[in-house]
């Protein structure tokens, strides 16, 4: 466990953008107002799979008021075998150009077929509604089981197995062997819903094509750089012509990664000679948006007397949508993380289906899959007269421990979240009364590294101004301040720091992947050091001496000090400025695991349950901020406990989106959950200087089965299928 | 184009006059012509909460209401909040309350929380977490946007009895 | 000699082989030495959708990574996250 102290690492400072925030002065990306601005609209297909015959747009653009239409004629063909590479995972630029506007066929209902840009955004969407559009209907296929079916109809000529875009298989010990040494082994198929990460500001872009053949673009993005190279990649100009500028954004969750409507709105502003803002409806999220896959599951585990898992298998069919990438490789390297497993082996299949493409959504493809596990173990337990904890406890991955996929483990925190969660209060107290249950499960997710850069300049006043590229979605300004700040013995309210345009700053990777405050707070420290380095450089030069030290914000040689203020305000002098940039790309990565203890009622009657007490447990490596480390935990464990019990997309046998609103597609509400307690284990990760794991996923991993296994305790049913509603849990 | 409306109407304790179409919602009015953007659209139909605004003296989702039914009103924005430079205790309790974490629901919430402690001066949680269920907030989990509303009514309306 | 592991489904190029020691100072040196030994293997190895990882770690710097003679070598599935 953590021992270091620090001055700031560990604190709670007020975020450097919450006044902003507060206050309604922070620019998100639908509130930019442009000189001549004009507003678009896109027109989307009814249909969930249909050959395009005609489109007509004359209409539209005789319309009074329209700058300019676009379809996919208006876009470069994408060359059928062209990978672009984001540095985050590599996609096919058809599939990505394909998804932008379809052409030829539209794959699902909602897909983007036209746009529109026009002098507001009511004219616009009145002449989209204007495009005429022939299609001949095609039959369509909605879950993964069935687009796996001999017969299924076929979406994509191009893919070698029908639907089945990508294989996984992972092996590892004698399967059969393992499952003899069984004395109980026990077998579970699961099912999951479509569900949506429901961030609340709906996805926006603008763009302006200077007739200079420059691109200019403002939107809410995880990733300016992702979606910078996306556009170009889709406009096939240079990277060097496209500047993304990243608004503040209003939840992500994975599902701002992806671009939409970023090279639709540049190709509308080529047009029409004017910048053009494209704003999504709600109903426009759920259906031209990424949701995260719905899936099937089928798990098998044996356990000998001891409580030891002797054999695990696991096959895995997640639907990937309209284009293929359906994170089936994370749920098939996730579905027996958490646990030293001899003899394993593990089949996914990433299956393409008439629904919108699927984008990730924290930890992606990593719930559905620890579902399964998670429920599995759970009755396992029961079976043998175990604590479920303890049986987690009996099998935990460590230090070393081999997963399926074939690394081994560096340090990780199983066993200590696991500990704490059997310490916990929560834990040890009795239940209310009847209907009542309690789940707990666990899970685990990577993180990520990829790069980051940012610059730190030293002003004359001692503070420090810190320019950065990772969109803060969670108080990551603040986050990054504080490594900077204890580096350089500052007060995080000494960090200015600013999230610049993709000109204006070193390449960085998106706010995703639980990234940012390991990868980014990573540049910063870099940074933060070279800082130190000069400012020593400077003190010596004043001094006149070769060796100066430097500890808690004081430059020291022979009984001469420097504040960092007094210093910083005679640099001036000692040769100018000090201004340090750091880029990083690391390896070190440390995997968080996060498990969840869940109380629920059932009312016998109406299949109703309420969430009673709920505890997040989480290893932080170290938890820089400890109030947005717990933010992370609670927010991950409330969509968590969403996707359990009620979200799902529901589609009619035509593949219409039939709850495309919030008040349909019910996420949960202040009245539905109670406080969300959290303990945050801290395991630091020997990869970063301050242990930094990173927090934004994991969290989302254990509420699925602990919510399945709590409804297990509280009605003795084991339900199949998420979400549990009440329908599920009555059985209608 | 249909033809436009001339408003009067008192934003923020301010005399404001706007021109709209007779179509435009009251969120469009205060983001698009006033510029008040502060007052965010999640959903434009109701569900969200995000574009909650007091309207005389009830707060309504402004997504819902036309701009022209703002004639003769008196609104107040997430912009109206602060006395000055001072942030309201809201405002302030969520900052240090984490209370926020992507921020866009937070200008909703804020306005709606500000009607809750004018109605409930000490509201319990249950109270409070039943006047919030019109907003939602899909990164916070709310436990934090609960305690620091309480933590506000205290501040501003010292500890209950 | 690094150990280089063979993906499950890459093993139907190697006749089933799960893992081979090769000699080489980088991953590129492992890959070119295998390749010598499973001609076509290296475009099953070197793929977009695959992150190499060495000693426990994935590498951002793919083919380039310094490799030692006790050192293990995967191809697994790359990852962002969200
Ligand atoms: S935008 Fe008005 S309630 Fe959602
Ligand atoms: S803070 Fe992001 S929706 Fe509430």
């Amino acid at each position: 466990m953590s021992t270091t102290t620090y001055n700031v690492i560990g604190t709670r400072p007020v975020r450097h953008d919450g006044a902003d925030k507060v206050t309604g002065r922070a620019l998100y990306g639908a509130d930019l107002q442009l000189a001549r601005m004009i507003h678009g609209a896109v027109l989307r297909s009814p249909h969930a799979h249909a050959r395009i015959l005609r489109i007509d747009t004359s209409k539209a653009e005789a319309f009074p008021g329209v700058f300019a239409v676009v379809t996919a004629a208006d876009f470069p063909e994408a060359p059928a075998d062209k990978i672009v590479d984001f540095g985050e995972g590599d996609t096919m630029l058809s599939s990505l150009r394909g998804n932008i506007l379809a052409s030829g066929k539209v794959l699902y209902s909602g897909h983007a077929v036209a746009a529109v840009a026009a002098v507001n955004a009511h004219v616009a969407a009145e002449a989209a509604a204007l495009i005429e559009v022939d299609y001949e209907p095609l039959p369509c296929v909605l879950t993964a089981p069935e687009a796996m079916a001999p017969g299924a109809p076929i979406l994509h000529d191009d893919l070698p197995n029908g639907n089945v875009a990508e294989l996984i298989r992972y092996e590892m010990g004698d399967l059969d062997a393992g499952f003899a040494e069984a004395t109980v082994i026990v077998e579970r198929e699961l099912d999951t819903a479509t569900v949506h990460q429901g961030y609340i500001e709906p996805q926006n872009a603008t763009a302006f094509w200077s007739s200079d053949g420059r691109i200019h673009i403002w939107c809410s993005t995880q990733g300016s750089f992702v979606a910078r190279d996306a556009s170009a990649a889709v406009l096939d100009v240079p990277v060097s012509q496209v500047k993304v500028t990243p608004m503040e954004i209003g939840g992500g969750f994975g599902g701002k990664i992806n671009v939409y409507l970023e090279p639709v709105a540049a190709m509308l502003s080529k047009k029409a000679g004017r910048p053009v803002k494209l704003v999504m409806s709600r109903r426009d999220v759920f259906t031209g948006t990424g949701p995260t896959p719905g899936s099937r599951v089928r798990v098998k585990i044996g356990v000998n007397d001891a409580g030891k898992i002797t054999a695990a298998q696991a096959w895995l069919a997640y639907e990937a949508g309209a284009y293929p990438g359906a994170m089936v490789g994370p749920g098939a390297m996730t579905v027996f993380a958490c646990y030293d497993i001899p003899n394993v082996l593990i089949e996914g299949f990433d299956v393409v289906v008439n629904k919108p493409s699927t984008a990730a959504y924290r930890a992606p493809g990593a719930p559905n899959s620890a579902l399964a596990t998670e429920t599995v173990l759970d009755e396992i337990a029961e079976k043998l007269g175990l604590d479920p904890l303890e049986l987690r406890l009996r099998n935990a991955a460590q230090e070393g421990t081999r997963r399926a996929d074939g690394p081994r483990y560096k340090r990780i925190g199983c066993i200590e979240v696991l500990e704490a969660m059997k310490a916990s209060p929560h834990y040890n107290a009795p239940l209310p009364g009847p209907n009542c249950g309690r789940g707990v499960a666990i899970g685990f997710w990577f993180n990520a590294g990829l790069p980051s850069s940012a610059t730190l300049s030293v002003n004359a006043d001692g503070t420090v101004n810190l320019i950065e590229g990772s969109t803060d979605i969670g108080g990551s300004r603040t986050s990054l301040s504080m490594q900077a700040a204890e580096v350089l013995g500052l007060r995080a309210e000494d960090i200015h720091p600013t999230i610049v345009d993709t000109d204006s700053v070193g390449y960085t990777g998106v706010t995703g992947g639980s990234r940012t405050t390991f990868s980014t707070g990573l540049a910063v420290h870099d940074a933060a050091q070279i800082v130190v380095e000069q400012m020593k450089a400077r003190a010596a030069r004043l001094w006149a001496v070769d060796e100066v030290a430097f500890s808690n914000g004081v430059f020291s040689a022979n009984g001469q000090s420097f504040t960092f203020a007094e210093l910083a305000a005679q640099l001036g002098a000692t040769g100018g400025p000090v201004s340090c940039s750091a880029t990083v790309n690391p390896k070190g990565v440390g995997g968080s695991i996060a498990g969840l203890i869940i109380d629920v009622k059932v009312d016998p009657e109406t299949g109703k349950t309420d969430v009673l007490r709920v505890t997040s447990v989480q290893d932080a490596g170290k938890a820089i901020h400890p109030a947005y480390v717990e933010g992370q935990m609670q927010g991950g464990t409330a969509q968590g406990i969403g996707w359990a019990l009620n979200e799902e997309y529901f589609m009619d046998t035509a593949g219409d989106m039939r709850n495309g609103s919030y008040l349909d597609y019910r996420m949960p509400t202040a009245l539905d959950l109670p406080m969300i307690e959290t303990i945050i284990v801290e395991v630091p990760n020997p990869g970063h200087p301050f242990g930094v794991r990173g927090v934004g996923e994991a969290n989302i991993v254990p509420p699925l089965a602990a919510v399945a296994n709590a409804l297990y305790r509280a009605t003795g049913k084991r339900l199949n299928r998420v979400p549990m509603n009440p329908a599920t849990i009555l059985g209608l | 184009m249909s033809v436009k409306v001339q408003v009067q109407t008192t934003i923020n304790n301010e005399p404001v006059e706007f021109l709209c179409e007779p179509r435009q919602s009251l969120l469009e009015c205060l983001r698009d012509i006033v510029g008040l953007t502060g007052t965010k659209e999640g959903c434009g139909d109701g569900n969200c909460g995000s574009c909650t605004v007091k309207l005389g003296d009830r707060i309504v989702t402004s997504c819902l209401v036309l701009g022209v039914e703002a004639a003769g009103e008196s609104i107040t924005t997430v912009e109206g909040l602060a006395h000055g430079s001072t942030l309201h205790p809201l405002q302030k309790a969520f900052l240090d309350h984490a209370a926020l974490q992507c921020g866009i629901c937070t200008p909703g919430f804020l306005i709606a929380a500000d009607a809750l402690l004018q109605k409930h001066p000490h509201p319990t949680e249950e109270q409070t977490r039943f006047w919030l269920s019109n907003n939602l907030c899909r990164c916070t989990g709310y436990d934090k946007i609960v305690r620091a509303v309480q933590a506000a009514a205290i501040e501003i309306n010292g500890a209950a009895q | 000699m690094a150990t280089v592991f063979f993906p499950t489904l890459v093993r139907q190029q190697t006749g089933g082989l799960a893992q081979i020691e090769v000699p080489g100072a980088t991953v590129g040196e492992l890959i070119i030495a295998i390749e010598a030994r499973f001609p076509g293997i290296s475009k099953h190895l070197l793929r977009p959708n695959l992150a190499i990882s060495v000693d426990d770690e994935v590498t951002p710097l793919g083919v380039l990574e310094p490799v030692r003679p006790d050192s293990e070598v995967h191809f697994i599935a790359a990852i962002s996250g969200g």
